[in-house]
């Protein structure tokens, strides 16, 4: 098996480093928010590779980001719904949107809610953590998250005592955190459960009381001691099972919502051999044939996040956070209150009536622009356009979605634009953002 | 490659013409799938005097100024019980044998806290901390996975709704079934109409891709936006009590009557937890809740959607038996809750009050309120109940047995 | 010489104007239900354009991006045109063609959406009127109309560019309208008019509010609201408006102020507003401390307001109503809200505004808001229905249920304090530091909830330092001559809004920086030209003042340097 893995390995690079401007567009999208045309042709001019390296590296911060992280315990002294616009204005002006997006895949992943934890600044804390540790390695993260004040109080870790156990953080560490089901049994959970004994919440940091610590012996996944927190951490973090499960998810948030088993394979050794490296893998899974394939172009659909900051992105335009915030909540996606511990599910569950709706009026305020409500400036982008009437349409799509669209579909906008009046540009930037299309990422 | 069109094209060819005329008459509900309505009286509605043993001598004993006199009272027939006098709406239900009155609902070792109590009849868990995925949810789920042939049991993916300003209640928390939660109709209607037309295009695209899903998507909103246009939103909602309760009730009447096909609507009545001076202020809650019951129930009737829609009212507790000095009531226990719908079997269900023998002050229960969910999931969604509920209950025969 | 000729044809302008120029407003049909007349407009634009705040907004990056802006350049654009027409400056152009006096006046033609519209305007001369005369025809041009329609003076003086709008000269004075009989009449009266009233500096705003409801141009205010303060606030004048019979506004301005003044007659209270217009004994004012941010003062009768709720909310309030009135019985042990506590009360209740002092904290909180007391009359009837005990054992009743609700969601409680100040008990709540903490303490530490209670008042604050400083202030003061209480008055001393507001110069910062999106020096610098304009202000008066036969809404704002 891996013998065949070598001779043709699924997450091989790309022959060529040359990339023109829809490969670029996609590699902007999966890597941040949205694809701008100044970025498309610095892609374009500088080849795939140092594209891949430049979206990577994510040390030192730039200066928008430094900028933000000086504000945030102000914010956080506010309501969580404030934290939620810190976090939004981030994306929309950061210069290593990566960082932003693997944060809000491990949020994603390790979905705690602001629902039950009622805390501005806990929920602050937390995202603190998935920006500082979500692009390294996975065990520091784990660790961190384990101790984490909101985590603490999400699954009821403070319950969990010596003498009095509370399996809710165990059982989800396994089951959904990290090894998934089928990896691990009862006895291990009820026996992590002890091992994480100890933690109670002191103002807004946790700390270890040894006296309420269960230090007796147990035995988990197989090792045996008086066993703690950070055991546990280690003993999950490297478990096999573990790093093809995160794979799997970083190949689904990234990449592709059903990756094919060989690359879930190579991807697996190369998560592994990278110590759980999240940026390390998606390095390799950005520069692969694969990742460039018709199969993997705009086969996900957009997360209500990816929607609003995205096209704000594409346009080249400002936006209110806090309207952005207002927005994806209506799209579905309130950001620090996730529906369960699972997280959202995601994909074709974010599209129904009420959320298309919802999708598409926010095209239309986007393309509004002017008045100021959500979204400034943008439109000038269309200036150095050519070309009007349907050809302009048809370029404005391009531009916009990545993706060229029938002709049928050109025509009734153009119909639908006239109708309506006004600006022709903006009517047509709104109608196209609208679209089944521009939900697709 | 089957695209999306080619395969629509296929079924039509396949299903007989009458199937075709009933999918194509926008509106109509001719089969169309079961729906429960479920109104929460949020703040623990006192149960004793909204079903009220008014020929009970220890009844006037503890409630000196509370009790509802029975000459006011609507009688039910049955263990000397009588409906609230402001329940005048839903007397008339119960004369019509629409209304099924459950009695002494409750569950053992009772919470007396509204956080805690209410995540236990969301999630029909007794550990609601475990759970944290409510009952109504998991029934969506459950039924979603029955109709194997099509994930989706809503052509609009919106099997289930929540119809309140406020946060989605735990009991339609589901990670497999996200539910919008609608302030008001404005937020499932589109904006500008005239995008209406570029939004109804197909594609071609293979069946199964993300773009055949947002193409679906889209045409679901279009077409839930062009029958909302065909059943007068706003002659409905002037028909319904133009309070909140009505309001909302009136824009769910919209939803089912634009052919929307929801199988659980959730609808909050808040402010029941009436600790002092309750008697104005609860017969002002009670008003409001026959009234606009009564006139949603009727609109169903009239609009011929009434066989496939059945509502069930509940609270968190009800309130203690004896009154407190402030003429209020404090947080209790077991209640009595309503059934309201034509297939519903009317009338009594359960026994009379026992305001002798008190648990710490309060009724005991001797209906569990699984019994009620029990008795719904089998007999009204057709669904095993005994994994949504972790036990197997005894149905409450408010609603006939399936065939 | 050529100098000397100057002055004397100004001279000769002058006396032309004061002998034979009526004010224009005599030149507007009499019934016209809506009139405007601005006098000396041209002065103040150039108070406003010398100003401080013109200089500061015309420096801001916000306004050279607004000026960016397609509506504005096209406005920019269209200014230009008329002054190139004047061959002057846009400024100039403006003084001449509306700065001395201008006149309109609306009615409503039957058949037709868009009313009559006839506006006059004053020149400097007879020969710039005739300029603007024609630069009307040059705008006129751009709009589409019927060419054949063009007329020419044939003896009347009415001409017109596109048969859609006619013009004359008459003087110095320029008149256009859209409708030719009204110009013939305007012409006649102008003719016709006596010996001239001075027109009075400022604008002056007319309404036939009778005639206006007539032709369906005056909508009726609401029947109920959507909040109680909406209600409040907004009930009476509503209903004043609903039978009024006309209605007058008018601005004028000094050197360091402007004024506005609306007046809506005839005003009488009905039935259904007694409760916004109750009739108020004179009582001894309070004194608000010299440091005071802002005040707000409304006289209603509550109990009479809280009886009618039910009528005077949105019925889809019901609920919160009920329950609003069981967590005030739960509060006050199960009295009623409407019929025990109200009552005990009088119709003037103030919410007073002013820092807190935070010395007590050691480091002040990263945030700092105001505290805020609310101040309520006591009535002598009152006394013996609601004690002073009732008032702290309320008080304490809402601390518990507070802290049972934090509790329940893992959050730090308040301790209570109770203590004697100014020979007043005042019972306040207030969270503890944690120990070892570091830093700026938590924005929780704005709220230090207090009661006071006195021979005449109650107060309720959300700080304790505030309510002592008003205390304090009640016992410094002299004995006061009892007056009767303004209607409805809000005030805010700008000055002390600023220094509050400079105080929390970083949290506004950063709070636009993410309501926004921007980086630090666009914030920054938004924040900081919003400081610089409220630095002009001295104060904002806005009242309400019931009198016989009128109604009187008049806002005063004062700068502090030259306006």
């Amino acid at each position: 098996m891996s013998s065949l893995r070598q001779r043709s390995d699924p997450l091989a690079p790309r022959g060529s480093d040359d990339v023109d401007e829809r490969a670029a567009a996609h590699l902007l999208r999966r890597a941040g928010f949205g694809h701008r045309r100044d970025e498309i042709r610095l892609a374009v001019e500088h080849g795939l590779a140092a594209t891949v390296d430049r979206l990577t590296t994510l040390d030192p911060p730039c200066a928008t980001v430094r900028e933000f992280d000086d504000v945030l315990d102000t914010i956080a002294a506010g309501e969580t719904d404030a934290v939620v616009a810190w976090w939004v204005a981030r994306m929309l002006r950061t210069e290593q949107p990566l960082r932003e997006k693997l944060a809000l895949f491990w949020h994603g992943h390790f979905a705690t809610s602001d629902a039950k934890v009622q805390n501005a600044r806990l929920m602050a804390t937390q995202l603190r953590t998935f920006l500082d540790l979500g692009s390294g390695s996975f065990e520091p993260l784990l660790a961190a998250i384990t101790r984490d004040a909101a985590m603490l109080t999400w699954l009821d870790g403070e319950a969990n005592r010596k003498g009095h156990p509370n399996e809710n953080y165990a059982r989800e560490v396994f089951e959904l955190f990290t090894l998934g089901i089928g990896h691990y049994d009862e006895h291990d959970v009820r026996e992590a459960a002890r091992a994480l004994t100890g933690f109670r919440r002191a103002g807004g940091r946790t700390e270890f009381v040894l006296a309420m610590h269960d230090d007796g012996e147990k035995t988990v996944l197989g090792r045996r001691g008086s066993l703690r927190a950070d055991d546990v951490v280690t003993l999950c973090a490297r478990h096999r099972a573990t790093a093809r499960r995160l794979a799997t998810r970083l190949l689904q948030a990234f990449a592709h919502p059903a990756p094919p088993s060989d690359v879930v394979d190579a991807a697996t050794d190369v998560f592994a051999a990278a110590d759980l490296d999240s940026l390390a893998l998606l390095r390799v899974v950005f520069r692969s044939e694969w990742f460039h394939s018709n199969a993997v172009v705009h086969a996900r659909i957009a997360s209500p996040a990816e929607f609003v900051v995205g096209h704000v992105r594409s346009l080249h335009a400002r936006a209110d956070a806090a309207a952005c915030v207002a927005a994806m909540r209506d799209m579905g996606q309130w950001l620090l209150r996730p529906p369960t511990v699972k997280g959202w599910d995601g994909e074709a569950a974010w599209l129904n009536a009420a959320t298309f709706v919802a999708r598409a009026d926010l095209a239309l305020r986007i393309a509004r622009g002017a008045d100021g409500e959500l979204v400034r400036g943008g439109l000038e982008v269309l200036d150095q356009l050519q070309g009007d009437g349907e050809t302009a349409i048809a370029t404005i799509a391009s531009w916009l979605l990545g993706t060229s669209l029938p002709n049928p579909v050109i025509h009734e906008i153009a119909k639908t634009v006239a109708a309506r009046g006004g600006d022709a540009r903006a009517g047509a930037v709104g109608a196209i953002l609208a679209l089944p299309e521009a939900s697709l990422v | 490659m089957t695209t999306r069109r080619t395969f629509l094209k296929c079924c039509a060819a396949a299903m007989p013409a009458f199937a075709w005329s009933r999918v194509l008459s926008a509106g109509a509900r001719a089969g169309a799938p079961r729906c429960l309505v479920v109104v929460r009286l949020g703040g623990g509605n006192d149960g004793l005097n909204t079903v009220a043993p008014v020929e009970d001598d220890v009844y006037r004993r503890l409630r000196p100024t509370l009790a509802v006199a029975k000459a006011d009272a609507f009688p039910l027939g049955r263990h000397g019980l009588a409906l609230h006098p402001r329940l005048k709406g839903l007397a008339e239900q119960f004369d019509a044998g629409r209304l099924a009155v459950v009695t002494n609902v409750g569950y053992p070792r009772p919470d007396r806290s509204h956080f805690r109590s209410m995540d236990i009849w969301h999630t029909a868990s007794l550990d609601p901390e475990r759970a944290r995925v409510g009952i109504h949810g998991a029934t969506l789920a459950a039924l979603s996975r029955l109709n194997r042939s099509n994930r989706e049991i809503s052509d609009a993916g919106i099997p289930g709704v929540a119809l309140l300003d406020t946060e989605m209640p735990l009991g339609l928390v589901h990670p497999d079934v996200p539910v919008p939660l609608l302030a008001s109709l404005e937020q499932i209607r589109l904006d500008e109409p005239a995008l209406l037309p570029l939004l109804e295009l197909d594609r071609d695209a293979a069946v199964g891709s993300p773009l055949a899903h947002a193409v679906g998507a889209a045409n679901a909103a279009t077409r839930l936006a062009r029958r909302l246009d065909g059943v007068d939103v706003a002659a409905t909602a002037g028909s319904f009590p133009a309070t909140a309760l009505g309001q909302r009730l009136a824009a769910l009447f919209s939803l089912l009557r634009s052919g929307l096909d929801l199988r659980i609507a959730y609808v909050a009545h808040d402010g029941f937890d009436t600790h002092t001076r309750q008697k104005d202020n609860h017969a002002a809650l009670l008003q409001d809740l026959g009234d606009a019951l009564a006139a949603f129930q009727n609109a169903l009737v009239r609009e011929g959607l009434d066989r496939d829609v059945v509502t069930l009212t509940f609270s968190e507790f009800g309130r203690r038996v004896e009154e407190n000095g402030s003429k209020g009531t404090d947080h209790g226990a077991a209640a009595p809750l309503f059934v309201l719908g034509t297939p519903v079997v009317g009338g009594v269900h359960g026994d009379a009050w026992n305001l002798v023998d008190l648990d710490d002050g309060d009724a005991r229960f001797t209906t569990d309120f699984r019994q009620v969910y029990a008795s719904l999931l089998e007999r009204w969604f057709g669904v095993d109940s005994r994994p949504l509920l972790s036990g197997s209950f005894e149905p409450v025969p408010f609603l006939p047995a399936m065939a | 010489m050529g100098s000397f000729f100057a002055v004397s044809s100004v001279v000769v302008a002058l006396s032309t104007l004061s002998t034979e120029s009526a004010p224009l407003s005599a030149a507007l049909p009499p019934d016209a239900p809506l009139t405007a007349a601005w006098t000396d407009a041209a002065g103040m634009l150039d108070a406003f354009l010398e100003s401080a705040s013109w200089a500061t907004i015309e420096r801001s990056p916000a306004y050279a991006e607004r000026m960016k802006r397609k509506d504005m350049r096209d406005l920019q654009g269209a200014i230009k045109i008329v002054a190139g027409l004047l061959k002057a400056s846009p400024r100039d152009a403006f003084a001449q063609a509306l700065g001395r006096e201008v006149a309109v006046a609306a009615l409503p033609r039957e058949g037709k959406d868009e009313p009559a519209l006839i506006l006059a305007t004053r020149a400097p001369s007879a020969e710039l009127a005739e300029t603007l005369a024609q630069a009307v025809e040059t705008l006129a041009a751009f709009t589409p109309g019927d060419v054949d329609a063009q007329e020419d003076d044939d003896g009347d003086g009415i001409r017109s560019a596109n048969g859609r709008e006619f013009h004359a000269v008459v003087g110095d004075a320029l008149l256009v309208a859209n409708d030719r009989a009204l110009l013939v009449g305007a012409i006649e009266r102008m003719r016709s008019a006596g010996a001239p009233d001075a027109a009075p500096a400022g604008l002056r705003v007319r309404a036939d509010v009778g005639a206006l409801r007539t032709a369906g141009l005056w909508k009726p205010s609401p029947t109920s609201y959507d909040n109680a303060v909406g209600a409040l606030l907004a009930h009476g004048i509503g209903k004043t408006l609903d039978g009024a019979a006309s209605l007058a506004l008018d601005v004028t301005h000094t050197q360091r102020a402007v004024q506005l003044r609306v007046r809506a007659s005839p005003f009488e209270p009905s039935d259904e507003t007694t409760w916004f217009f109750p009739t108020t004994a004179a009582d001894a004012p309070l004194v608000l401390p010299t440091d005071t941010i802002a005040q707000l003062t409304l006289t209603r009768d509550f109990t009479q307001f809280y009886a009618l709720r039910e009528a005077l909310l949105d019925p889809t309030l019901k609920g919160n109503i009920v329950e609003f009135d069981s967590i005030m019985g739960v509060l006050f042990a199960g009295r009623s809200f409407g019929d025990e506590v109200l009552p005990a009360f009088g119709h003037d209740a103030m919410l007073i505004v002013g820092p807190q002092d935070f010395s007590a904290l050691g480091t002040p909180p990263e945030v700092r808001y105001p505290g805020f007391t609310l101040a309520l009359r006591r009535t002598e009837d009152g006394k013996s229905l609601l004690k002073a005990n009732d008032l702290l054992t309320a008080f304490q009743t809402t601390l518990g249920v507070v802290n049972a609700d934090r509790g329940q969601k893992g959050l730090e409680s308040m301790l209570q304090n109770t203590e004697r100040v100014h020979g007043v008990d005042v019972v306040s709540a207030r969270f503890m530091l944690d120990e070892g903490a570091t830093g700026a303490p938590d924005v929780r530490f704005n709220a230090e909830p207090a009661l006071a209670v006195t021979p005449s008042h109650v107060f309720v604050s959300s700080a304790r330092s505030h309510l002592l400083a008003l205390l304090a202030a009640q016992r410094d003061a002299e004995a006061r001559t009892p007056t009767p209480p303004p209607h409805s008055r809000f005030h805010v001393d700008v000055p002390h809004l600023v220094t509050l507001l400079a105080a929390n110069e970083d949290s506004l910062v950063a709070n636009r920086m993410v309501e926004h999106a921007e980086d630090k020096s666009t914030a920054q610098a938004a924040v900081r030209l919003f400081l610089e304009l409220l630095r002009g202000l001295d104060d904002v008066d806005l009242a309400l003042e019931p009198a016989q036969g009128g109604l009187t809404l008049s806002l005063d704002v004062r700068t502090l340097g030259a306006l």
